[in-house]
């Protein structure tokens, strides 16, 4: 009888769908459900070759959402759930139980652990059958792709442990959960993994969001407002950062960035032209040598040259489409702003145009990128007499103090230095600005994240240089007499002294 | 233009680099000058980043619905 626990199958389109279909919901239907779609493809990519049909798993998401909902439908809805899992390598059902036995050799049983390419939790329900997803990316290509808002999951194949690095998707059912639950229940699971702070499940989020009274029934669950997903992100004890999109002077890539670099989730608010509203949560970018953007802020707008101007690409958990989903960059014009493109599981373009910005940060985490960009504003206003405005790049993140020490233990800064970054107390969070001038590294700021708006952010003796030519330039233009009063007017009285005292 | 790879995150420092850089070189007076022509423009863009973080009501009423 426990032979019947699972079947390992060959990876093929009509093993795949069938195994995510249910009596409400044959494999034809399936087929044209979008993310089915979507995930053959992605999987087909990844280099599937082989699937376990685990063939009851109960799943702690869908069983809040069974009773919350469905178990109190005349229907009998199934309480349990399957599981597929995928392999890059061959299985067969002698294999898997030798596996699960333990009585493959270590090095064949380490082989098909290290082919696991991740899981997809098929629900008994009509048309949103797919559960909650946890998949591995694509490869970096070079080191291009960069999916920085992952955690490492374990799964348990019959007490086999099964890692990988990923970040769990589901798409909406529509009755407990909207693509905005969905977008936040993805985020929320990077926050706890970050912060130790709360991970509800898509019932709960829902229910939570519609203490803030909007109109209308709450479950069946078609939408929330910006509100209420501020009010959710609160209520799991993180704040909710919130930048208005539709304002032209926003680098909205290098602010994505800014946030995904620390693996903060970010999640994005967007307009479909014919659609409506629609909010997915970004995971990744995709980084390039060169600029592939003259801009990121529309002609006429103003911003500092950033590093968003080289990400030609973003990825995200997008419940119409699927996990990890390409977003093209487009960047904005006189007459559009920026657009993000994808395309559906028939390959069919859209775009999108971004509204609004949520990013769930910790509460120490206060002062935000535009506070720290109208600094570097001021600053980039004198470099421009030493650099055209094409060959200057600011890189502005978040960072811990703790990754950003680990990084200088290793690092070829003087003993002396070091000691100073490595034996001071710092702050929990700061924002890293790195200056480059055509691609070399020059100079570098820090500031202290966890400090108020109205303060002078960046920490003392935290302005490295890196390049000594540079350093000599910029130091002999900072302390010449002619140039004090029109430095004190563009940087302030302050960062000029600052910049002096840290040369 | 090179930056962060994959598998060295950017807040690892690099070594110190002598790469030649082509930077421009004013003497003071110069130097002085265009930075009194910049000061309006800089002042203007700190102005409107200041602006653009306001968050309006119609933002947080929009509904998310697809």
């Amino acid at each position: 009888m426990t032979r019947g626990a699972f079947q390992a199958l060959p990876f093929s389109s009509a093993n795949f769908f069938k195994h995510l279909s249910n009596t409400h919901c044959n494999p034809d239907e399936v087929a044209s459900n979008p993310r089915a779609g979507y995930l053959l493809r992605y999987l087909s990519t990844l280099g599937a070759r082989s699937m376990v049909v685990e063939r009851h798993y109960t799943d702690g998401d869908y069983l809040e959402d069974f009773a919350s909902y469905y178990v109190r439908c005349h229907r009998p809805y199934g309480r349990r759930c399957r599981r597929l899992h995928f392999f890059s390598c061959d299985l067969d059902d002698a294999k898997v139980l030798a596996l699960v036995l333990g009585e493959l050799k270590a090095d064949e049983a380490l082989s098909v652990q290290k082919s696991y390419l991740g899981f997809v939790v098929v629900r008994p329900l009509p048309s949103a059958v797919v559960g909650r997803t946890v998949l591995k990316t694509y490869p970096d290509d070079g080191g291009r792709r960069h999916y920085s808002v992952l955690l490492t999951f374990t799964a348990h194949l019959f007490g086999t442990p099964l890692h990988i690095q990923s970040l769990p998707f589901q798409e909406q059912d529509t009755v407990l959960a909207a693509c905005a639950t969905v977008a936040l229940w993805c985020a929320f699971h990077k926050t706890h993994d970050l912060f130790d702070t709360a991970s509800p499940r898509p019932a709960e989020i829902t229910r939570t969001a519609n203490r803030v009274l909007k109109g209308g029934r709450p479950i069946p669950s078609h939408s929330l407002t910006i509100e209420q997903m501020c009010h959710v992100v609160s209520e799991v004890g993180l704040e909710p950062e919130l930048i208005d999109c539709t304002s032209s002077d926003v680098p909205l890539v290098s602010l994505a960035y800014g946030h995904l670099m620390m693996g903060l989730p970010v999640v994005l608010g967007v307009e479909i032209p014919g659609r409506g509203r629609h909010a997915i949560t970004l995971t990744g970018f995709s980084l390039r040598t060169n600029r592939v953007h003259a801009q990121e802020v529309p002609i006429g707008a103003k911003s500092i040259p950033m590093i968003g101007l080289r990400i030609d690409e973003l990825y995200a958990h997008d419940d119409q489409v699927g996990p990890f989903s390409r977003l093209v960059v487009v960047a904005p014009t006189a007459t559009e702003p920026l657009i993000l493109r994808t395309q559906n599981a028939q390959g069919k373009q859209f775009d999108m145009y971004p509204l609004v910005m949520l990013v769930p940060v910790y509460n120490k985490i206060r002062l935000t990128f535009l506070d720290v960009k109208k600094w570097l504003t001021r600053l980039t206003g004198v470099l421009l007499g030493f650099a055209q405005e094409t060959s200057i790049e600011w890189d502005l993140h978040l960072v811990t103090s703790n990754e950003y020490k680990m990084g200088i233990k290793g690092s070829s800064l003087s003993r002396t230095e070091r000691e100073i970054f490595l034996l001071r107390a710092q702050p929990r969070f700061l924002w890293q600005a790195i200056l480059r001038i055509d691609g070399e590294q020059v100079f570098e700021l820090l500031a202290d994240a966890t400090d108020m708006e109205r303060s002078f952010p960046f920490l003392n003796a935290s302005a490295i240089w890196r390049h000594a030519q540079f350093r000599a330039d910029v130091k002999q233009q900072l302390v010449a007499p002619a140039n004090q009063a029109a430095l004190a007017r563009i940087l302030t009285p302050r960062f000029l002294d600052y910049l002096k005292r840290n040369i | 233009m090179t930056g962060p790879k994959a598998e060295e995150p950017s807040n690892t420092p690099n070594p110190p680099t002598e790469a030649k850089l082509n930077l421009r070189q004013l003497n003071p007076k110069d130097f002085a000058a265009e930075l009194d022509q910049r000061a309006g423009e800089v002042e203007e863009a700190v102005a409107r980043i200041e602006a653009a973080k306001v968050i309006r009501q119609d933002i947080l009423d929009m509904e998310i619905s697809i």
